[in-house]
């Protein structure tokens, strides 16, 4: 034993248990080091104790009584160090998986509403969906659709559910169906499922000025379809007053056949408008200052169902669209998209904002009744004929304001030597048949509003779009 | 070691420890008595494992004693010497009372520790040495037995509350 762990022999000093050799040597260490000569100092109390033959008698048949208790058992084995260490293991075990299951259960509480939400956005249009009276007047003649059997509630509620998976199954297809398929009616998987028919933007859908949402926009184009935000349920005839509120759900599909979410290559509308929303707090640009907006493109592909930047996913197969606003500017010094009326009555000056959903070539004409047809963008003395505009990135280009009523002639192509690029513009230039417009405002729940029109041409293999954008919009 | 070269060191050991406990005239004057009565009484007593013993248990009566003139001589209370009894050479009823709570504070201890603290304690009251008792354990080192009677003797005092007095 080393002289530093002399002191275990303290245990023997007070039962005088020692060896003659242990006396020695403790009782030499105790001399020589004071820390054990107090320690035996202190031990002899124990030792006076245990001196006395009654006392360490009835220790003696103190200890001689075995506790066989299974208390006192658990209490000595929790009294041991390693049962301590166990016990300690094992309830910061049981407190982790407790926590654990309690984290988990919150997570997937927190995750099925998302989820739900994300599944009953698209079904946020029909909030402005007539009530079920005005889905009775509403006129359905034009539509080639077959009255709903009468169904019990429950049914109807099942049907409604089976179609809204269906169409979320169709949204997550990676092609849409044609339009043939779509508005045939002889597939009786839609026979059931008018809303899908409704808003097929094939479909002239009866205009309703009660949405409030959307402002007609006329054109001059026979051809032309203009879709609403016109709630889909009203060519639901046969819809009962009391029929529930999901009924109107498969107005989720509609923005598939909007204008914008053609542009934006089927997006979510609300999302969509969002990000419009959230752009229109940049600064006025100067006049035919470009309007870099490096975040669109990578907001579009995070959007779009296709993974990957907005150029790969609209490639030339996709519908050459044109989105185009009227922006003043506030006394904040911040712009804010506004209706071509609201723009008439501003005294600022009034930017025309252009954008395109693929890399195209732009030319703005401006016509005038009194004057002949004056380009805007290039200008007149700009050699080049047109104007590149990446997909994405808006240009904004000021009105003069000499007249108040003009008509801005806006011809995006593909590709750059377009032969409408070559001529002038001739003074009764028509809009390009076979386009389908929308034109967007904002409603009460977004914070922003969004003052926008959708120009997008239903025939993707159209290289050429021609717009006219009348100032102020009959 | 020669007995007055253990009286010295004795000396300066006691002095070290009763100047810890008490003041430092009192601790001179409580070595000098014990060293008195070292050399005096127990002359005869030369070996070390004799002395150093006794020199601790003479240390432990002086101090008691000490403490007893103290309280008599109401350095604590500041009584009068008139009002108190006279000294009985037995043990006084706080002294017989302090050594059954003592006693009592053992029982209670012993009582609360291990199967091995139990046994350990066991064969030391049965004046069990320690390689005796790793005979009886059936331990081949003797230092397991030391270790175990460290850690169960710290045991016993923490269950008595730190002291043994």
């Amino acid at each position: 034993m080393r002289d530093q762990d002399l002191d275990k022999l303290l245990g023997g000093f007070a039962a005088d248990t020692l060896t003659p050799e242990e006396q020695a040597r403790l009782y030499s260490a105790a001399l020589a080091d004071q820390h054990l000569f107090d320690a035996l100092a202190d031990e002899q109390a124990l030792k006076e104790l245990l001196a006395d033959p009654a006392v360490r008698r009835r220790l003696l048949q103190a200890l001689n009584q075995t506790n066989t208790s299974g208390t006192a058992t658990w209490l000595d084995w929790f009294r041991r160090p390693s049962g301590l260490a166990w016990a300690g293991g094992l309830a910061a075990t049981v407190v982790a998986v407790v926590l654990g299951t309690k984290i988990y259960e919150d997570s997937l509480k927190h995750a099925a509403p998302s989820v739900a939400t994300e599944e009953t956005r698209p079904s946020a249009p029909p909030a402005q969906a007539p009530s079920s009276s005005q889905q009775k007047s509403s006129p359905s003649s034009d539509l080639p659709i077959e009255a709903t059997p009468f169904e019990a509630p429950e049914e109807r509620a099942a049907t409604s559910e089976a179609s809204l998976d269906r169409v979320m199954k169709r949204e997550q297809a990676p092609a849409p169906a044609s339009r043939e398929q779509r508005t045939s009616g002889s597939s009786p998987s839609l026979k059931n499922r008018p809303g899908e028919q409704d808003h097929s933007f094939s479909q002239p859908v009866p205009l309703s000025d009660e949405s409030g949402m959307v402002a007609p926009h006329t054109s001059p184009s026979p051809h032309k379809k203009e879709i609403r935000e016109t709630p889909a349920s009203s060519a639901l005839p046969h819809a009962p007053l009391s029929a529930p509120s999901r009924l109107i759900e498969p107005a989720a599909i509609a923005p598939i056949a909007k204008a914008r979410a053609l542009f934006y290559g089927y997006t979510d509308p609300v999302t969509t408008s969002d990000m419009q929303e959230a752009k229109q707090e940049q600064p006025l640009t100067s006049m035919a200052q470009s309007a870099p907006q490096a975040e669109r493109p990578e907001n579009m592909g995070r959007m779009l169902p296709q993974q990957g930047p907005v150029t790969e996913a609209i490639d030339s197969t996709t519908p050459l669209g044109l989105r185009y606003s009227f922006l003043i500017q506030e006394p904040d010094d911040r712009s804010r998209e506004v209706s071509p009326s609201i723009a008439l009555s501003h005294r600022g000056p009034i930017l025309l904002t252009v954008e395109s959903n693929q890399e195209t070539y732009l030319q703005l004409w401006l016509t005038d009744a009194s004057q002949p047809p004056q380009r805007l963008l290039p200008q007149k003395d700009d050699a080049q004929p047109s104007l590149k505009l990446s997909a994405g990135r808006r240009i904004s280009v000021s009105l003069p304001l000499a007249s108040r009523s003009i008509t801005i002639i806006a011809r995006i192509s593909r590709n750059s030597v377009a032969r409408i690029f070559e001529q002038d513009l001739p003074p009764m230039t028509r809009q390009t048949p076979d386009t389908v417009q929308e034109s967007v405002t904002a409603g009460a729940d977004r914070p922003r509003q969004e003052n926008a029109t959708y120009v997008v041409n239903q025939d993707a293999s159209m290289d050429q779009l021609t717009v006219r954008i009348p100032f102020p919009s009959p | 070691m020669s007995r007055d070269d253990i009286l010295t060191c004795l000396r300066e050991r006691i002095l070290a420890f009763a100047t810890s406990r008490v003041s430092r005239d009192q601790a001179e004057d409580l070595t000098q008595d014990v060293l008195a009565l070292l050399h005096e009484k127990y002359a005869r007593v030369t070996d070390l494992t004799e002395l150093v013993p006794l020199a601790f248990q003479v240390l432990r009566f002086k101090m008691l004693d000490a403490k007893r003139k103290t309280f008599r001589r109401g350095e604590y209370n500041q009584e009068s010497v008139d009002a108190l009894p006279l000294a009985d050479p037995t043990d006084d009823p706080a002294t017989q009372l302090d050594q059954k709570q003592r006693v009592d504070r053992l029982f209670s201890a012993v009582s609360q520790l291990g199967d091995r603290c139990r046994e350990l304690f066991k064969w030391k009251l049965e004046g069990k040495t320690f390689p005796e008792i790793q005979k009886l354990m059936g331990q081949t080192s003797i230092n397991t037995i030391y270790t175990w009677d460290l850690r169960c003797r710290k045991q016993l005092l923490s269950l008595m509350g730190g002291s043994w007095e």
